[in-house]
């Protein structure tokens, strides 16, 4: 197990090395001359190349390149010759925009992103698990179609025009509920969890809807595929009751593919719904990442794009290991 | 005494506004020429002078820079006034260009015989938030860093490039700068390369705000800067949050222009602007004001504005600055194929995409009649923006005329992009093909000035802090290089004409009274825009929503923005 | 990334593809739901094909500006259309947009042909890329799988939408200038390219896992033994083998990439105006609020979206019914 643990660390490593050295070589291609970009309107191309300097950016590829890792091993030095600053370890740069320190941006707009992601998570599955049971256990009859038919729906709604669709009239035609604030980034704040859950809500329904009706097919399909498995029959036939034969041997056995898409889709929300911040003007890692990738702003896209791949790679590993914990039947060697 | 005659003629044009907007069906509701001026500066609940409360100012974005060494923007610049002061200010007054006031100074500035040496003194009193006083040293500090632009890459270079000795390089690599002398704590002089006739209001630009040399963070400097106005930061999270309080070692008895009602400023960072715009319309707090351009106002928002209890929270007002379209004179050489082009254009269509008359009157020149020394200009544009057709293809008659063309806009506008869809449209009169060509929002003026000029391209001239001088507009958009031996740098056209550039450049450093180098300059411009190497479109009139609690709110010439200077809260 | 798969089923190998597809078109046949998606499918595809024969019978045009105050209020919500023109008419059948005044159903058509151009030829390259990729992972073994899986597992672990958004760009720019020209087809072939190279990942995976079951089958052995080349193998065996689960993914993967086209154009890098596509039209809804006083506007490409999507999404659940005899449905 812990030999496994450790060959999986290493091999996410190089993986986020590979992933930090695409994305900084792709950067060199960019459109937006990120030194034109800080320094304003009124840019003489003498104080283009002043900036270029400032910025680092005058250096040859490699030497840009590890400059950026070692601010990851330990503190690093930024700025102009002669006016350059200690960076703190964890050092991924700063902002070429905005001069911001990079990792004190992620902290904060990783508050937003875990408030979207923790709601929306919670809700689908709640709503997706739910149903699928439901579906599963009213097999063939009207519930099921309905619901079978309803997930095929969902499924199909693109995030821009659920989001649109929301606002236009909860918010713009209702007025029911408020246009989403930056002030408030969790439950524990000044607004209290009432606050935080109107703030975010619609955004959790428009993910919610796109994404319980993948987890109203995967519950199911597992659940049907298992009810009719030899073990069940077996338990049905002891006469045990039908709640215990649904949620302690089926459910139980059931869960497995159910935990592996959350996981999956916890990964790869924590890297920033990016559609659903920026329809929903949730400032967290997604919305930053769009202005940043937009205006040029390396340093910035770099830390997100590392960041979001640091989180699927991390759920793989979690779903991988907690395999052994929900199945007995699966080893992990 | 003057001041306070032209605040009530605007308040009465904002009552003959404000009935106009609530009688009669749909056409009426819209502003027209002929029912009072449509285009006067609106003032909300003006004469307020309770002190207290707090100003929240929602933005989609965090200011660039709170560092006056470093800032070079009308958002910082406004902010600014709360937390530094500088020798001279730029002070609003609604539909204006600013006036310029002494601020630390006790006055505008003696200029010396020859026209090259500047002195101001400092006034008594004057106090850093932590209560140490502000010297002469200071502010010559303050501007020597503006002179590190290799540190301070958006360092605001106008005063910098009318001083001598301009090859220095800062205090960190340079030190003393021999330009300015500080002979005692309270005097400090300016040596400048030729005469500069508008040298006060280049001295209210943030380069003099003071810095203290001890509490120089550099690059850090911009999370606190030193307070010498009436509010200090009070936190300051980037991206999402900064809160201004009071700076009670500021004192309201050496600072007359600034009224500093509210006792703490807010201002939340990053909220979307079609967000902010549905907040301020819909009046969900109270005291919510917004710094965003055109008030955060989507184009669908227009209609909102017709309603009677929010456009009596609406402040408006011009701004300084007028749009125009560039024709590149280099790849267009013909005076008359531009012509052409330019009568041509729909520019009510373009007025439409701007929101319509109601945010921005279109314009035949770019010089307004806020300018002293104006003289008579004369376009051949039709003055309704109607594209003249007949006249446009019989110029182009036996010409030579260009079969594509490409029109560059900054990506991140929707309404620049319609522009290009309207171009397309009516070059297509022509029989000219017009490709838009999306162009990196923050490349874009580099861009202009580099290889990538596309044929036509839009752009927004704003006058700054001395938008009555007709030298600040014509020489930047049109002139020649510093050696006149070409076009200027931000010169977007590339216009240069042996004759013409060569009369400009001259003009540069020709003495005489404001109004005789005003009607100079209209002169030559007039002569100039004869070529169209430009087409004036809109001159931008600013609407801002403010919430019910706000009061004194005005929108700046200059800043483009409600003035954070006046605005008050009602508790 | 070992083991992780989370889509629900994989087809059984079986002998031969024709057969295969045959029987899977017998049970299309006899679901109701399959031929109405199939007939939606079909009818989108073809509104694409005669977009501008249907244009011209209305008699408009997708560029055409038309900002008069005859048809956009110039005056109280300057560009909001008026009501003869915001909603469908003779004239116009969907009326027009806000601020341009440009005729919807001539831009919803030509904007069929874009999305769908897109979609269509980003699921290409992403099939070919993913089946040669996975086949040759699955059939080679040893270190080719190795390399192959790694690159697999690197391409799964990327955020796609935070790479295709600092990479659309850089293509954009990169091609405008090239002798491939101007006008639609840059922003239209980097969105191709874009989509299609970074959606093989996953098809490559269950082609490869689809392979290695098959290689343990005798009918290779047997192949094998007479000599055949591998070539001539993976084409002749391998592929054909594979055909079924390829069509389903592929059939799946077409409604993902229209999505993901209209949530790029939505983002503002991909297509932009004045090529229209579906995610132009939404893109242009949201800019300036529109959708709030014109929700027509933003219902025109939600709906065309929707139907789409849909269509294409239950098509691919019957093909994976049709195919898998294991289905429970």
């Amino acid at each position: 197990m812990i030999g496994f643990l450790f060959r999986r660390l290493g091999a996410m490593l190089i993986l986020l090395l590979v992933v930090s050295f695409i994305t900084f070589t792709l950067f060199q291609f960019g459109p937006a001359d990120p030194a034109a970009a800080s320094c304003g309107q009124e840019c003489t191309p003498e104080r283009v190349e002043q900036a270029r300097i400032a910025l680092g950016l005058d250096k040859p590829f490699f030497v840009q390149y590890l400059a950026f890792l070692s601010g990851l091993v330990g503190p690093r030095m930024l700025g102009a010759p002669g006016a350059e600053q200690v960076c703190a370890w964890p050092c991924l740069g700063k902002s070429f925009q905005t001069n911001e320190n990079v990792t004190d941006m992620i902290a904060n707009a990783l508050p937003y992103t875990v408030s979207l992601t923790v709601g929306a998570v919670v809700l689908w599955t709640v709503v997706g698990v739910g149903m699928g049971l439901f579906a599963a256990l009213r097999k063939g009859k009207l519930a099921d179609r309905l619901i079978v038919g309803a997930a095929s729906f969902g499924v199909s709604l693109p995030i821009p025009v659920t989001g649109l669709v929301l606002l236009l009239v909860f918010v713009g035609t209702l007025g029911w509920l408020p246009f989403t604030t930056n002030a408030i980034r969790s439950p524990f704040g000044e607004a209290g969890f009432f606050g935080w859950t109107t703030n975010y809500l619609l955004a959790w329904i428009a993910l919610a809807v796109l994404f319980s009706a993948q987890y109203v097919r995967i519950t199911r399909n597992n659940m049907i595929e298992t009810f009719s498995e030899d073990f069940m029959r077996t338990a049905r036939a002891k006469g045990l009751s039908r709640g215990t034969i649904v949620f302690k041997h089926g459910v139980r056995a059931g869960i497995t593919p159910i935990v592996t898409m959350l996981g999956l889709d916890l990964g790869a929300m924590l890297g920033g719904a990016v559609l659903t911040e920026q329809i929903f003007s949730v400032p967290g890692l997604g919305f930053t990442a769009v202005r940043a990738a937009t205006s040029g702003d390396l340093p910035v896209t770099m830390a997100i794009t590392m960041l979001a791949a640091f989180f699927i790679i991390l759920f793989n590993v979690i779903v991988d290991v907690s395999y052994a914990f929900i199945d007995p039947r699966v080893r992990v060697n | 005494m003057k001041m306070r005659a032209t605040k009530m003629l605007a308040a009465a044009a904002v009552v003959a506004f404000g009935l106009t907007a609530c009688g009669g069906g749909g056409a009426a509701k819209a502003p027209s020429a002929g029912q009072g001026d449509p285009y006067a500066p609106v003032i909300v609940e003006q004469g307020f002078s309770e002190k207290g409360g707090t100003v929240n100012v929602l933005m989609s974005s965090d200011f660039a820079t709170l560092d006056p060494g470093n800032s070079n923007y009308v958002q910082t610049a406004n902010v600014g006034q709360l937390y530094y002061r500088t020798l001279t200010m730029a002070k609003e007054t609604a539909g204006q260009p600013p006036e310029i006031v002494p601020d630390l100074a006790t006055d505008t500035g003696q200029v010396s015989e020859d026209g090259l040496t500047w002195t101001f003194t400092l006034k008594d009193g004057l106090k850093y938030e932590d209560g140490s006083p502000i010297t002469a040293q200071d502010v010559k500090y303050g501007v020597e860093r503006t002179y590190a632009r290799d540190v301070y890459t958006q360092a605001p270079q106008e005063l910098n490039s009318a001083l001598s000795h301009d090859d220095y390089k800062g205090p960190y690599k340079g030190g003393d700068f021999k330009a300015i002398e500080t002979p005692d704590e309270k005097t400090i002089i300016f040596h400048l390369k030729q005469p500069f006739a508008e040298f006060p209001a280049l001295v209210s630009r943030s380069n003099t705000a003071p810095v203290p040399e001890a509490k120089d963070t550099k690059q850090d400097y911009t999370n606190h800067p030193v307070s010498s106005g009436p509010y200090k930061i009070k936190s300051y999270d980037r991206g999402r949050e900064l809160v201004l309080e009071r700076n009670d070692q500021w004192d309201p008895a050496t600072d007359p222009n600034r009224p500093a009602l509210p006792d703490e400023f807010r201002f939340s960072l990053s909220t979307s602007q079609s967000t902010i715009s549905q907040k301020l319309i819909s009046d969900a707090d109270p005291n919510a004001i917004t710094l965003d351009s055109n008030g955060a106002l989507q184009a669908s928002d227009a209609a909102s504005l017709n309603d009677e209890k929010i456009s009596a929270r609406t402040a408006g007002g011009f701004l300084g600055c007028i749009d125009t379209l560039n024709l590149n004179t280099e790849t267009i050489s013909d005076p008359e194929i531009r012509k052409a082009i330019a009568l041509s254009i729909d520019r009510s269509a373009i007025q439409v995409q701007y929101g319509g008359a109601r945010f921005g009157q279109l314009v035949n020149s770019q010089l307004t009649e806020k300018m002293v020394g104006l003289t008579e200009q004369v376009s051949d544009l039709d003055p309704t923006g109607k594209p003249k057709l007949d006249e446009a293809k019989a110029l182009l008659e036996g010409k030579d005329v260009p079969k594509e063309l490409v029109y560059g806009y900054a990506n991140s506008t929707e309404r620049y992009k319609n522009i290009g869809t309207v171009l397309q449209q009516n070059l297509k009169e022509l029989g000219i093909t017009l490709e838009l060509r999306p162009i990196p929002a923050a490349n874009y003026y580099t861009t202009l000035a580099g290889d990538g000029m596309p044929d036509i391209a839009r752009a927004g001239w704003c006058g700054g802090a001395d938008s009555s001088s007709a030298r600040m507009t014509v020489d930047p958009n049109l002139g020649p290089s510093l050696d006149g031996k070409t076009y200027g740098f931000s010169n977007i056209p590339r216009f240069y004409d042996e004759e013409l550039s060569k009369r400009m450049y001259e003009l540069r450093g020709a003495t005489g009274t404001a109004e005789e180098l005003g009607a100079q300059w209209s002169d030559v411009y007039n002569e100039v825009m004869a070529t169209y190497p430009l087409i004036p479109t809109i001159h931008s009139y600013t609407n801002s929503v403010v919430g019910s609690n706000i009061r004194n709110a005005q929108v700046g010439y200059f800043f483009g923005a409600i003035d954070l200077n006046t605005v008050g809260v009602e508790q | 990334m070992t083991a992780t798969a989370s889509t629900p089923t994989t087809a059984k190998p079986v002998a031969t593809g024709r057969s295969l597809l045959a029987t899977a078109w017998m049970r299309i046949r006899r679901s109701r739901i399959a031929m109405a998606s199939l007939a939606v499918v079909v009818g989108m595809v073809l509104f694409a094909i005669l977009a501008p024969v249907l244009v011209a019978i209305e008699g408009q045009d997708p560029n055409t500006t038309n900002t008069t105050p005859e048809v956009l209020d110039n005056f109280y919500t300057p560009g909001l259309p008026l009501p003869q023109y915001m909603y469908p008419s003779a004239e116009h059948w969907l009326g027009v947009e806000p601020g341009l005044g440009r005729d919807l159903f001539a831009r919803l058509a030509y904007g069929a042909r874009v999305s769908l151009v897109i979609a269509l030829l980003a699921t290409l390259v992403s099939v070919v890329l993913g089946t040669i990729l996975g086949a040759a992972a699955g059939y080679f073994g040893g270190k080719v799988d190795m390399v192959i899986s790694r690159i697999m597992d690197l391409f799964l672990a990327f955020p796609h939408l935070l790479l295709v958004l600092s990479i659309a760009p850089i293509l954009q720019s990169r091609l405008a200038g090239t002798a491939l020209g101007s006008g639609s087809f840059v922003p239209i072939a980097s969105l191709v390219i874009v989509l299609g190279f970074f959606g093989w990942a996953y098809l490559a995976r269950v082609v490869r896992g689809q392979v290695l079951t098959i290689r343990q089958q005798e009918f290779i052995d047997a192949a094998q033994s007479y000599g055949t080349s591998h070539r001539s193998m993976i084409f002749k065996q391998v592929i054909p083998n594979v055909t079924g689960v390829v069509l389903v993914y592929a059939t799946m993967m077409i409604p993902t990439n229209i999505t993901a086209e209209a949530a790029l154009s939505f983002l503002g890098v991909g297509v932009k105006d004045p090529t229209p596509s579906w995610g132009q039209m939404l893109n242009a809804a949201q800019a300036g609020n529109w959708y709030l006083s014109d929700p027509w506007f933003l219902a025109v490409p939600s709906i065309a979206l929707i139907i789409t999507v849909l269509a294409f999404n239950l098509l691919g659940d019957a093909l994976r019914d049709a195919l898998d005899p294991k289905s429970s449905r």
